[in-house]
């Protein structure tokens, strides 16, 4: 009989042990072989890459050095010229069974995605990868708490849930009071959503009455898509008695590219994408342990090839033998910092959406909060516009002072703080926009 | 260091899986991998000629997703194929199946060939 404990006897650590755990030298010797495959791909079938891909790369090390960054822009410039798609891709958007985009904030247009099915089914084996190695085993029952809608984040875990053969709720629809109803009745073990999320889940359960770490029985989180500090992945344990992972990956790569092991090390997918870390500044490699921009080149989607796509993402990559769980593949500590271009210099001063979040997840009696950044009598200025929980504030002012002091303390800029009404600021279900500048220059 | 480029560092003692991965014993030892490294190959070997052969639309439509879901499972194994099946030359576009590739036209396009499209198409 084919049986759930049949299913998972003999079940390794590993997804896919042979190149989790493949000695590096042999790893960077097949990371080059398929870059090579992948650049031939590219070089016949894509205008803009064609363009852009020296012929007659030698080695890994030549290739980053002949090969150009690749920037968002410059992707989008390629779609502009044929719309939707351009001169981006490697092969027919006919062939392609997927349609994803990027949010297209800032009143930008959005990039433009396809995947093919053979793209499909390596994204999603490659989200099995991340899943399995944090625990998720056939026959545990997962919620994936986004829109299902043109954003890629969460597509591929839906599909590798299903793929490792685990029970998963389509909570496209469903609003947040109706998904802790599933949690609890269906007794949810794996749950997918962006830190922001999970902080909405725990706030409209205790609006229901319902504590979380007591009553669910959500064991796995898989907490991605957004930077967050670590007081938020804290909050986030407590709230739902759960393990939070962490993960990432781009729209642009269009796969998962990095997973936190159950030791706790964000490793880089090195099966699919080959990552470079480089100085903002200068563009040259940094080495571990330094932090600098990760940029990374894809290797394994045929339909949008993307070789050395400058993320700006802020990362700090270190040595896989630092990490205990065997995995020959490197990690980036604390995962992926922060976007290098959400920074704003305030009198002088750095500020990043993290850095407030991170100030704001000490105050309990707030439930959500807003950053905008204003210029008051030529000043700049933060105004910190907070949320409190419905009656947990019985002396505002007393509030406003705190949190105006411990930013200050932390931050170094005292903000001016207003209390809102509680269900005023905007809640999200993925990237989540807390940080406006609305200052002039 | 180009830590891109340049091996970092070796193993240390007492580090790593039991049983699987580089050294292990296994079910990924080198032995193991080898005979199912073969056993994959032969199946997609085998997929691709019914593929090839096969006219029953239900049937086509299955064998190009275990096709799809094969090529995952030999990245995963690390093993060296065709991943991008590059059609041998570029070449004419020509006539396929109506709908084979998604197309209204008939044609495949981007410099593909009939086979290429054909493979790729409609697997989900």
């Amino acid at each position: 009989m084919r049986t759930l404990e049949r299913i998972r006897a003999g079940q390794t650590e590993y997804w896919s042990p042979r190149i989790e755990t493949m000695p590096r030298e042999e790893l960077a010797d097949w990371q080059w072989r398929r870059l090579r495959h992948a650049m031939e791909h590219a070089r016949r079938n894509s205008p803009f890459w064609r363009e852009r891909l020296p012929e007659g790369i030698r080695s890994l090390r030549e290739y980053t050095e002949r090969v150009p960054l690749v920037r968002k822009a410059d992707l989008m410039t390629a779609q502009l010229q044929a719309p939707p798609y351009g001169t981006w891709p490697s092969a027919d958007p006919g062939l392609g069974v997927r349609y994803h985009q990027t949010s297209g904030t800032s009143g930008n247009p959005p990039l433009r995605t396809f995947d093919t099915a053979r793209d499909w089914a390596w994204s999603v084996d490659l989200f099995c990868t991340a899943l399995h190695g944090m625990g998720v085993r056939p026959g545990h029952r997962g919620m994936v708490a986004f829109g299902y809608s043109l954003f890629m984040g969460f597509w591929a875990m839906h599909y590798a849930l299903e793929r490792m053969g685990c029970l998963v709720v389509p909570s496209g629809g469903l609003d947040s009071r109706t998904r802790i109803r599933f949690l609890l009745e269906h007794r949810i073990e794996v749950l997918g959503c962006t830190p922001s999320y999970a902080m909405r889940l725990l706030e409209t359960a205790r609006e229901m009455g319902v504590d979380l770490a007591k009553e669910g029985n959500v064991q796995i989180i898989l907490a991605g898509a957004e930077p967050r500090p670590e007081s938020t992945t804290r909050a986030i344990e407590a709230g739902f008695g759960a393990r939070v992972f962490n993960a990432a990956g781009t729209t642009e790569t269009g796969i998962v590219n990095m997973f936190e092991c159950r030791s706790g090390s964000c490793h880089i997918i090195e099966r699919g994408v080959i990552d470079e870390v480089l100085d903002p500044d200068t563009g040259r490699p940094v080495g571990y342990g330094e932090p600098g921009i990760r940029v990374s080149t894809g290797l394994g989607r045929e339909g949008m090839q993307l070789f050395r796509h400058w993320t700006e993402d802020l990362v700090v990559r270190r040595p896989w033998h630092e990490c205990d769980c065997g995995r020959t593949w490197d990690w980036y500590d604390g995962g992926i910092l922060r976007r290098a271009d959400d920074m704003r210099k305030i009198r002088g001063v750095s500020v990043t959406p993290v850095m407030i979040e991170d100030v704001m997840r000490g105050f309990g009696e707030v439930n959500e909060f807003q950053t905008v950044l204003r210029t008051v009598r030529g000043l700049d200025t933060i105004v910190l516009r907070l949320e409190p929980r419905a009656g947990s504030v019985a002396d505002p002012s007393g509030l406003c002072e705190r949190v105006a002091d411990e930013v200050k303390r932390q931050i170094g800029i005292r903000p001016d703080v207003e209390l809102v009404a509680p269900g005023t600021l905007p809640r999200f279900e993925i990237k989540a926009a807390r940080f406006h500048d609305e200052r002039s220059h | 260091m180009n830590v891109l480029t340049e091996p970092s560092g070796t193993r240390p003692s007492g580090v790593g899986p039991s049983g699987v991965g580089p050294s292990g014993t296994g079910s990924s030892g080198t032995g193991d991998s080898a005979a199912l490294e073969r056993r994959l190959l032969e199946c997609l070997a085998m997929l691709r000629r019914l593929e090839e052969s096969c006219e029953v639309p239900a049937v086509r439509a299955a064998v190009r997703a275990a096709l799809a879901e094969l090529r995952a499972a030999l990245d995963s194994q690390a093993v060296d194929f065709p991943f991008f099946s590059l059609p041998a030359e570029p070449e004419e576009p020509r006539p396929v199946e109506p709908g084979a590739a998604g197309r209204t036209d008939g044609t495949a396009t981007g410099g593909h060939t009939a086979a290429y499209a054909t493979e790729h198409a409609g697997a989900a």
